[in-house]
């Protein structure tokens, strides 16, 4: 296997990820997109640290992905509050701030 | 001098020292809130009146006067993940007092929003997000720089949208989450990136690196540098709100509860404003011909969006929003002037942060109103769940219009406000005057003289910024009566040291000044 | 004692903190009395330190007094310090003179005001602010004096009104202070950017190594700050609104103090000037001389007895430029001083007439006032032979040499400056006998129930102190043999940058004859005019108690002449009054299309930009993504772009 193959992988999945964000609107699809962004980048230092010999790129995954948990948790809880305030979770509904 | 582990040796583990001393300023604002959970969930007593308010403010204090204990020190810590030097110190005083002035602002916010049963889960979230931000400060190394980012970032959210009761504030930190989110992931590819180019995280250890580290070809080798510079560039610009990063900015500020947007435009920003001055500066010193021309194009970003969009403004929280956005340019400059910027980004940085913090508080104590459940006709209203409520927090609302006659209604603070818009418009005898003039001569000193005039001509824009607020309050007479002050006096106290700051050391700039020497490293 | 040099603006400033801490309860007129006291007490610590100066040599007078260590940034080291030298004490000693005796005016003329003390506070503070901005050791010092004698203008403008037609005033005085400010900052980032330090010892130390380019950016910045806050063109439009302020103020700010100071500023920095290229001085000359005309042709049209004081101050404020731009800093400061003198006196005077009159100040509704404020009138009329020029009083001496210099200042092409200085000493002359003759003299045309009144003594007594300074200031500095007073006690701070003229006496004799037949030919142009209307000749209005008495054998004579008068007054009212008028108007709708056209239309573009930007802000998560994106990929490109060319 190539370092290349993996680069490119986590660079489609993460293209995935912005354009999820970008045109999805539903909040919750909206965090897995997101998800898929710091997947990408978990792929991205596994390789790496794989090609480098070296442990802190693997280490850095993990904390990746406790990041993401407690970022999910966050999300979902207000994702909740709002679908509480006005049963909906259409993002494209928020949009009281502007200007 | 720094061993790290790899998969080749993993019997060479050892087990790192930890200098519990050194550490002791972040260790406090990390623990205090577990205790503070601890200790209310056993004694409900400790609920009572502005007990955890003193606990707060206290705690913060504590983990401010430990860091002025720490002043000499200049060592790296936890195995080179940390570093105390003068530069974190400065940071670690400017968050920890931040955050004591916050709580004894929120002390005025919860009481009179009615959220005091939740008094103790706002105290608790902001010295989390203070601990964060001080990691942020004194990361040494991207792993643990991210996990401060996090640690700031996702406590922050939830003290944006903590206000049940108030869409707007829901609105707000849905935003700014998903922005965060976005750009963290952003940050963090550009981490990988790095890393992948380097082989390292930390960050003296990529300043050595060099352009061609893998071995691999040495175009690649440095593209994926470059692109993941530019990552960690994008992700920085949207910590600190510099355009065009900054579009979330005003959003969430009008929507965020007052002392919280008071929070995110100091501490979160100096934080994350120390941390990308340290991150460019330690990790990419050898980039700088590269990244310096983006840098000083965010700047110029940030001021023009910041002093001139905010003149389109009407809503007082969203005009603060742009002013702190032309903050940024000028923090910004700072940080393009690398070494011969570095005093002038921590004096600006301590001098905005209770300048900013003392004009929200103002804002929030000039414009609350009493909670009001009531049914009213009003424009005010809002839908919440099935019930029709009041728009808790008018300052969110509050326009230039409506502060006519502020001076009659509230003439000690808006006297006091006064005295911080001019600082923030770098009005000379104020300490913003003193802070904008380093910034522009760190600018003039490496040679930037269009970045200086920029900043000057910027400045002049935004002097207008500050000016409209402040005849809003004088000029416009209006028949009020003086209004019933029932401020809370913590937060009376803590407004009124950050204005006696901004005009003590307007007058004499000198101690500060003396704070920041030799805070390059 | 020079050590005790920081008690002169201590005093003001403890004046003021004292009145801010006290000066309600204490009332009128003990507040007044208080912030006249501070001012007193810091001119009393200004002669002191004036005669210890004059015990040194000539050689050790700049001497810097440091207070203590004020900023230190990298290599950006500055104090706090005072330069007490000649200059800096001659500008002292008469901001805190002139200014203490204005204390002592207004404690009368504030009477019965809401805000007694406030007023005082005000005063005192920029008096402190002042000396601040004269006595600083460096440029930064200067720059908080500058800006702090800006912020209190603003105050003590608009300490009357809060309406609108403060709002505009304000805003104009302010956008065309920021103007001048804005060339200061520059200046100042350039000094310090070409010589290291901003302390003027340093800089006369330095000055030599500039070269000739840096130094004319320098010196043009510097010009373009001092047209600010010196009210020259093109920024000096904000001075004339700004009589809507207290006439103390008037006489105070923006006669004798706050707007000389860019003059003060230029000669400060002569070390400089001297390395500039020639046409930047020649720039200060021709701003000076085209706003002395300019300025003395408006004032000729005005019918506000404040106005016509306010664009005699601009165009007096032009010589002193016409006189640094000719190489004569003596002679500029010696204008300067007795400008303060009789200018202070004019204001003041004016005052009292307003006073005395409930208020009015327009001129046509005066007349007269003559017997019925009698120390008023003759103070009044000795600050008008002063600024008309006629010897000896000290106008003539100071002017005439400004115009000797101008007339030799060969390089920046002086003989037109000096007909153009000479032309204005004409109208100056001309205005000024138009104001005396229809305030003092002639029949009264004010209303019947508005009875005129002397002043009471604290107005009267600075009047008459002031009126004995503008005769004899002239003593300071007179052109004969041993007596260049003023020349030598300022030589150490010039550095011999100042241009020694050898002009024979035989000239210097000629030019005075020839600006002393000017001013005299004027003042009798105007009595032509004006004077008509005045004295016993005027034909008594149908009514009066007059009517039916005998004509005296004057009115008898002038009857006749007084119908032709008029024609005359029409000839010369389409060339001096109809002229000035038209170009007034012309000014006054440059000053309305252009000056706030400006101020209006950057604050458009402004918020027209903002506005334009602010359709960005949508509200849309997806759209701030979007920015995001489309930031981080520009980011991303440049710096790829970077490694590929």
């Amino acid at each position: 296997m190539f370092l290349n193959q993996f680069l490119l992988f986590a660079a489609v999945l993460f293209s995935i990820g912005v354009y999820g964000v970008l045109t999805r609107r539903n909040g919750v699809l909206v965090l897995m997109s997101i998800e898929l962004i710091l997947n990408a980048v978990n792929i991205n230092l596994i390789a790496f640290a794989a090609y480098n010999q070296d442990l802190s790129g693997q280490v850095f995954a993990l904390f990746i992905i406790a990041v993401a948990a407690a970022e999910v948790g966050v999300g979902l809880a207000i994702v909740l509050l709002i679908y509480r305030n006005r049963r909906s979770i259409d993002i494209t509904e928020q949009n009281a701030l502007r200007g | 001098m720094i061993t790290f582990q790899t998969v080749a040796n993993p019997d060479a583990f050892e087990v790192p020292i930890v200098e519990w001393g050194a550490l002791s300023p972040l260790l406090i604002m990390a623990l205090a809130p577990i205790l503070l959970v601890t200790v209310s969930s056993v004694v409900p007593s400790f609920k009572k009146a502005s007990l955890p308010t003193v606990y707060t403010a206290g705690a913060a204090l504590l983990s401010a006067a430990v860091t002025a204990t720490l002043w000499s020190d200049n060592r790296l810590l936890m195995d080179g993940a940390l570093t105390i030097d003068r530069f974190t110190l400065v940071g670690w005083l400017i968050i920890a007092v931040g955050v004591a002035a916050i709580a004894m602002l929120l002390d005025n916010y919860i009481v009179k929003q009615g959220y005091f049963e939740q008094i103790i889960e706002w105290n608790v979230l902001l010295m989390i997000s203070a601990a964060g931000g001080m990691i942020v400060v004194a990361a040494q190394d991207l792993i643990v720089l991210f996990v401060g980012i996090e640690v700031l970032s996702i406590a922050t959210y939830v003290l944006v949208g903590l206000h049940l009761r108030k869409p707007i504030a829901q609105e707000a930190a849905f935003k700014y989450f998903i922005l965060g989110a976005v750009s963290s992931g952003v940050f963090a590819y550009g981490i990988a990136l790095v890393y992948g180019a380097t082989g390292s995280t930390y960050l003296s250890e990529i300043a050595t690196s060099g352009r061609n580290s893998l071995g691999l070809n040495p175009v690649v080798d440095s593209s994926l540098m470059l692109v993941g510079i530019a990552l960690m560039l994008g992700g920085f610009a949207f910590k600190v709100g510099a355009a065009p990063f900054h579009s979330w900015t005003p959003d969430v500020y009008q929507g965020a509860p007052t002392p919280i947007t008071a929070y995110m435009a100091s501490a979160v920003k100096v934080a994350a404003a120390l941390g990308f001055a340290r991150v460019m500066h330690d990790a990419f010193g050898e980039f700088s011909v590269d990244w310096q021309p983006l840098v000083s194009v965010l700047a110029v970003l940030s001021l023009v969006a910041g002093s001139f969009i905010g003149l389109a403004q009407k809503n007082l929280k969203r005009i603060l929003a742009y002013s702190s956005i032309n903050h940024v340019g000028f923090i910004l400059i700072a940080i393009y002037a690398l070494d011969e910027g570095v005093e002038a980004l921590l004096f600006y940085s301590a001098s905005y942060a209770f300048t900013v913090i003392g004009s929200f508080g103002i804002l929030m104590m000039m414009t609350q109103t009493e909670p009001v459940l009531a049914e009213s006709d009003d424009e005010k209203m809002v839908m919440i769940g099935a019930n029709k409520i009041r728009n808790l927090e008018s300052a969110d609302g509050m326009t230039l219009d409506d502060l006519a006659g502020a001076s009659k209604r509230h003439p000690l603070l808006a006297g006091l406000f006064a005295v911080l818009l001019f600082s923030q418009a770098g009005v000379p005898f104020t300490v913003g005057f003193w802070a904008k003039l380093q910034a522009i001569l760190a600018a003039v000193s490496v040679e930037a003289y269009l970045l200086a005039g920029f900043a000057i001509l910027a400045a002049v824009v935004a002097a207008v910024l500050y000016l409209r607020i402040v005849v809003a309050m004088y000029l416009k007479s209006d028949d009020s009566e003086p209004a019933r002050t029932n401020y809370s006096k913590l937060s009376l106290i803590a407004v009124v040291a950050c204005v006696l700051l901004t005009v003590g050391l307007g007058i004499y700039p000198e101690p500060l000044s003396d704070l920041v020497t030799n805070a390059g490293s | 004692m020079l050590e005790l040099a920081w008690l002169i603006p201590g005093f003001p400033l403890l004046g003021a903190l004292l009145n801010l801490a006290v000066g309600r309860r204490l009332g009128e007129p003990s507040s007044g009395w208080l912030a006249a006291a501070a001012s007193g007490a810091s001119f009393v610590t200004t002669v002191l330190v004036f005669n210890e100066l004059r015990s040194l040599e000539a050689g050790e007078r700049f001497h810097i007094e440091k207070l203590f260590d004020w900023i230190t940034v990298g290599s950006f080291d500055v104090d706090a310090g005072l330069l007490i030298d000649p200059l800096s004490i001659t500008m002292a000693l008469f901001i805190t003179g002139v200014g203490s005796l204005i204390h002592v005016y207004s404690v009368g003329y504030m009477h019965g005001d809401a805000n007694f003390s406030k007023f005082f506070i005000y005063l005192n503070l920029f008096v402190t602010s002042m000396l601040l901005l004269v006595l600083g050791d460096n440029l930064l010092l200067t720059f908080l004096g500058w800006e702090g004698v800006g912020a209190c203008s603003y105050l003590l403008i608009s300490f009357w009104f809060t309406d609108k037609a403060n709002a505009t005033a304000g805003k104009k005085a302010f956008v065309t202070n920021r103007v001048g400010d804005f060339g200061y900052m520059l200046a100042l980032f350039l000094v310090f950017e070409s010589l290291g330090s901003i302390k003027y010892d340093d800089i006369v130390a330095g000055a030599s190594t500039l070269a000739p380019v840096t130094a004319t950016a320098i010196v043009l910045l510097f010009l373009l700050a001092a047209t600010g806050k010196s009210a020259q063109l093109p920024l000096f439009v904000w001075l004339p609104d700004a009589m809507a302020g207290p006439t103390p103020v008037s006489a105070l700010i923006h006669a004798a103090t706050m707007v000389t100071s860019g003059v003060f500023l230029l000669t400060r920095l002569n070390p400089i000037l001297a390395e500039a290229q020639v046409w930047a001085l020649g720039t200060i000359a021709w701003v000076g001389a085209i706003t002395a005309l300019v300025a003395a042709t408006a004032a000729v049209a005005q019918n506000d007895i404040k106005k016509v004081l306010a664009y005699s101050t601009v165009s007096q404020l032009g010589y002193l430029f016409l006189a640094i731009g000719s190489g004569g800093y003596v002679p500029a400061l010696f204008h300067m001083i007795t400008h303060a003198f009789f200018k202070a006196l004019l204001f003041l005077g004016a005052g009292s007439v307003i006073h005395g009159m409930h208020h009015e100040q327009d001129m046509r509704k005066m007349g007269g006032l003559r017997k019925l404020m009698p120390i008023t009138s003759a103070t009044f009329i000795v600050g008008w032979l002063a600024i008309a020029g006629v010897p000896p009083f000290s106008g003539f001496w100071s002017k005439d040499e400004i115009l000797l210099y101008a007339y030799n200042a060969d390089a920046v092409g002086g003989k037109a400056l000096w007909v153009i200085g000479l032309a204005t000493a004409l109208i100056t002359a001309f205005y000024m006998t138009r104001q005396v003759l229809m305030t003092f003299f002639g029949k009264p045309r004010f209303s019947e129930d508005v009875h005129p009144h002397e002043s009471p003594k604290t107005m009267t007594t600075p009047l008459i102190v002031l009126a004995g300074l503008a005769a004899v200031a002239g003593l300071l500095n007179l052109p004969f043999k041993g007596m260049h007073y003023l020349q030598e006690w300022l030589e150490p701070s010039l550095f011999g940058n100042e241009v020694h003229l050898d002009a024979s006496s035989n000239s210097k004799i000629l030019l005075a004859l020839i600006a002393t037949l000017v001013a005299v030919s004027a003042i009798l142009m105007a009595r032509k005019v004006y004077g008509t209307l005045g004295t016993g000749s005027f034909v008594p209005a149908s009514g009066s108690e007059d009517e039916g008495k005998p004509m005296t054998v004057a009115q008898k004579i002038e009857k006749p002449i007084l119908a032709r008068a008029w024609g005359i007054d029409e000839a010369y009212s389409r060339l001096f009054g109809q002229l000035g008028e038209k170009l007034f108007h012309k000014f006054a709708s440059f000053d309305r299309s252009v000056i706030d056209g400006a101020v209006n239309g950057v604050s458009k573009l402004a918020s027209g930009v903002g506005t334009t930007l602010r359709v960005t802000q949508t509200g849309y998560v997806r759209n701030y993504l979007q920015f995001m994106a489309f930031g981080v990929i520009a980011l991303g490109v440049w710096l790829l772009w970077r490694l590929f060319i």
